[in-house]
C-alpha cells in the first residue's frame, strides 16, 4: 500500500485522477495476489496429497511432534533415574527396548529424545534459511561490492564440511544445547543465500519490481513485498530439503560428545553409549539409530513429495 | 579455459585466506584458557600458567598470532599439538594413508552401486527394479552412517566373526567401512544418476542419434551417459565433505586410525593446535577437490564457455 501524501509530494503537478488510478489498479493487483497466494496452497496441498510417501513421511512426522508433546504422559518411566539393578536388560515387556547400562528405560530415553529431534528440526533450520535468505535477497538486489563480499563469504564457509565447521563451532564456544543449535545454524546457510540470490536477481528485473520502484517504494519494502513472496517456493522447498541434514548432523555431533550433554536423552548421544556396549547389548545400537533414521526417512519423503507439489511454481 | 582456471586459482587463494582468518578467529574467540586447560589441575597456579602461555606465544597481541599462523601455514608447519607434542602436520600425515583407502574404497563402490542402480532405474523406469533402487536410495541418504557401521558391524563381526570387530590391522579390516560409506554415498550418486538420465534421454540430440540409426547401445553410451555424466561429477564434488566426514564417522566406529577420528578425539582432549590444524588442512584438502572437480567439468562439458 502506498500513502497518499507519499503519492501528492512525488507526483507534483501531474494529474491527480490518474495517480489514483494507478493506485486503485495497484490494490487490485495485491489483492488478486493474496487471493494467488491462497489457491497456490490449496493447490500445492492437493498435489501433495497425491504423493504417498510424502503422506507417510507427514504421518510419521505427526507422530513424532505428538511424541515430543507428550512425552511425559506416553513415557512409562523416567528418562534419567538411574537404577543399576536393571541395567542392559534386554527388551522385554517391562522394557520394550530394554534398559542401558544405568538401567534406564531406552523406551522412555527414546521417547524424551524426540523433543531434541524436533526441535533441531525447526529452530535451527528457520534461523538458518533466514539468514541465508536475507544475505541471498540483498545480495542479489544491491548487487555490487555486498554482493561481491557476500558471495565470497558463502565461497569461504563452501570451504568447510558442515560437520567440520560445526565441530569447529561449538568447541569454540563450549558444549551445550546452545552451542549445539548455534552451530548447526551457522553451517548450511551459504547454500540457501546463492540460491535466494540467484531467484532475486530474475525477479528483481521483472517489470512489477521496476513499477514499485517507479512509484517511489523503499529497497526493503520492495523486498519484502514483491522480492521474497515470488521466491517462496524455492525458500519452502529448500528448507525442507535441509531439515534431514541438520538432523543427520545433529545426531552425528552427540554420537560424537559434542551435541546434548547427558543426562539430557538425543538419540546420537544413546547411539554412543550403545557403540561401547554393541557385543553384549546390541538394543542400545539398534533403537535409537532406528528412531534417527525413520525421522529422516519421513522428511526426505515430505520433502521429495513438497518438492514435486510445487514444481509449477518453482520456474519463474 | 586457461582464463578459467587462472581465475578459479586466484579466487582459490582468496577462498584459502578466508579459511585460514575464520579458523584462527574461532580458536581465539574460546572462552577458556588453553594454557589452563592443559594444566588441568595445576591450572591454580599463576606462575605456571604465565609461563605456559609465554611458552605457547599465547601472550603475544593476537595480529602477532595470527601472521605466525598463515607463515607456518605457507611452510606447510600447522603449529604443534599438545597432547602428542608433535607437529600436526606429521600427525596428520601419518594417518592419510587409511583414510585415503578407506575414502577411495568408498568412493569406488558408490559409484559402481550408484551408477549402476540409477542407470537402471532410469532405463526401465516405473519397472520393479526402479522403484527397489530408489527406494534403496532414500535408506541410503536416510541412514545415519554410524548407525549402518555399527549394524554391519554387529551383523559381520560380531555375530558372524568375518571381521575383526574393531581395530586396524589390515586392508581386510578396511572392507566392512569401505562398504559401509560406500553404501551411503552410492545413494545420492544413484538419485541424481536417475534424473540426469532422464533428462538427458528426452533431448532431441538423442532422437537425431535414433534417427540417424545409430544402435541403442551407441545412443546409450556416447549420447546419453556422456551427457549425464556431467551434474553427476559436479554433485560428486559436492558430496566430497560428506564423505570426509562420512569416513570421519566411520573411522569412529571401526576404530580406523585415520585423520577424521584423530580430529574427533582431539575436540574431546581440547587440543587446540591440533583441530585449529586439523580444519585448516581438511578445509584446503576439499577446496583443491572442487577446483580439480570443476576443472574436468569443463573438460566434460565442451559448451561451456568459462570466459
Amino acid at each position: 500500500m502506498i500513502s497518499p501524501k507519499q503519492n501528492k509530494s512525488e507526483t507534483g503537478g501531474a494529474p491527480l485522477a490518474a495517480v489514483q488510478g494507478k493506485d486503485e489498479e495497484l490494490l487490485a493487483a495485491e489483492i488478486e495476489a493474496e487471493a494467488q497466494q491462497t489457491s497456490m496452497i490449496t493447490d500445492i496441498w492437493h498435489r501433495l496429497k497425491r504423493h504417498r510417501l510424502a503422506m507417510a513421511g507427514l504421518a510419521i512426522i505427526v507422530v513424532l511432534i505428538l511424541t515430543a508433546i507428550f512425552a511425559s504422559v506416553i513415557a512409562p518411566y523416567s528418562y534419567r533415574d538411574q537404577n543399576l539393578d536393571q541395567a542392559l536388560l534386554s527388551p522385554s515387556r517391562d522394557h520394550l527396548f530394554g534398559t542401558d547400562q544405568f538401567g534406564r528405560d531406552l523406551f522412555s530415553r527414546i521417547i524424551y529424545g524426540s523433543r531434541i529431534s524436533i526441535a533441531v528440526a525447526f529452530l535451527p533450520v528457520i534461523v538458518s534459511v533466514g539468514i541465508g535468505v536475507l544475505l541471498g535477497a540483498i545480495s542479489g538486489y544491491y548487487g555490487g561490492w555486498i554482493d561481491l563480499l557476500i558471495m565470497r563469504l558463502a565461497d569461504i564457509m563452501f570451504a568447510f564440511p558442515s560437520l567440520l565447521f560445526a565441530i569447529a563451532i561449538i568447541f569454540a564456544i563450549g558444549r551445550g544445547i546452545l552451542s549445539l543449535f548455534i552451530a548447526l545454524a551457522l553451517v548450511d546457510w551459504a547454500g540457501d543465500a546463492r540460491l535466494i540470490r540467484g531467484q532475486v536477481l530474475s525477479i528483481r528485473s521483472k517489470e512489477y519490481v521496476e513499477a514499485a520502484r517507479a512509484i517511489g517504494m523503499s529497497d526493503r519494502r520492495i523486498i519484502l513485498r514483491h522480492v521474497l513472496p515470488n521466491c517462496l517456493a524455492p525458500i519452502i522447498v529448500t528448507a525442507s530439503m535441509s531439515i534431514p541434514g541438520v538432523i543427520l548432523t545433529e545426531a552425528s555431533l552427540s554420537f560424537i560428545g559434542l551435541g546434548v550433554q547427558p543426562p539430557t536423552p538425543s538419540w546420537g548421544a544413546i547411539l554412543n553409549d550403545g557403540q561401547r556396549f554393541i557385543g553384549n547389548a546390541p538394543w542400545m545400537a539398534f533403537f535409537p539409530g532406528a528412531a534417527i533414521f525413520l525421522t529422516v526417512l519421513a522428511y526426505n519423503f515430505l520433502g521429495d513429495g513438497l518438492r514435486d507439489a510445487m514444481d509449477p511454481f518453482l520456474k519463474n | 579455459m586457461r582464463n578459467y582456471i587462472i581465475r578459479r586459482l586466484l579466487l582459490l587463494i582468496l577462498v584459502l585466506w578466508g579459511v585460514t582468518l575464520v579458523t584462527f578467529i574461532l580458536m581465539h574467540v574460546v572462552p577458556g584458557d588453553p594454557a589452563k586447560v592443559l594444566l588441568g589441575k595445576l591450572s591454580g597456579n599463576e606462575v605456571l600458567v604465565t609461563k605456559l602461555r609465554h611458552q605457547l606465544g599465547l601472550d603475544k597481541p593476537l595480529i602477532v598470532q595470527y601472521f605466525e599462523f598463515v607463515k607456518g601455514i605457507l611452510r606447510g608447519n600447522l603449529g604443534n599439538s599438545y597432547k602428542f607434542k608433535a607437529s600436526v602436520m606429521s600427525l596428520i600425515l601419518e594417518r592419510m594413508p587409511a583414510t585415503i583407502k578407506l575414502t577411495f574404497g568408498a568412493l569406488i563402490i558408490g559409484l559402481l552401486v550408484g551408477l549402476s542402480s540409477g542407470i537402471i532405474s532410469a532405463v526401465r523406469r516405473y519397472s520393479v527394479w526402479d522403484t527397489f533402487s530408489m527406494l534403496f536410495a532414500f535408506i541410503g541418504v536416510s541412514m545415519p552412517v554410524f548407525w549402518l557401521a555399527m549394524l554391519l558391524q554387529l551383523l559381520f563381526a560380531v555375530k558372524l566373526g568375518w571381521f575383526h570387530v574393531s581395530g586396524f590391522e589390515g586392508l581386510r579390516d578396511l572392507i566392512l567401512p569401505s562398504v559401509t560409506l560406500g553404501l551411503i554415498y552410492s545413494a545420492s550418486i544413484a538419485r541424481m544418476t536417475r534424473s540426469s538420465i532422464l533428462e538427458v534421454i528426452r533431448m532431441d540430440y538423442v532422437r537425431t542419434a535414433r534417427a540417424k540409426g545409430a544402435s541403442e547401445r551407441i545412443v546409450f553410451s556416447r549420447h546419453v551417459f556422456r551427457n549425464a555424466l556431467i551434474p553427476i561429477v559436479t554433485m560428486i564434488g559436492m558430496q566430497f565433505g560428506g564423505l570426509l566426514t562420512g569416513a570421519a564417522l566411520t573411522e569412529t566406529v571401526f576404530q580406523i586410525p585415520g585423520v577424521g577420528k584423530l580430529l574427533i578425539n582431539s575436540t574431546l582432549d581440547l587440543d587446540y593446535p591440533m583441530i585449529q590444524g586439523g580444519v585448516m588442512f581438511v578445509a584446503i584438502v576439499f577446496v583443491l577437490v572442487n577446483l580439480f572437480v570443476d576443472v574436468l567439468y569443463a573438460y566434460l562439458d565442451p559448451t561451456i564457455r568459462y570466459d
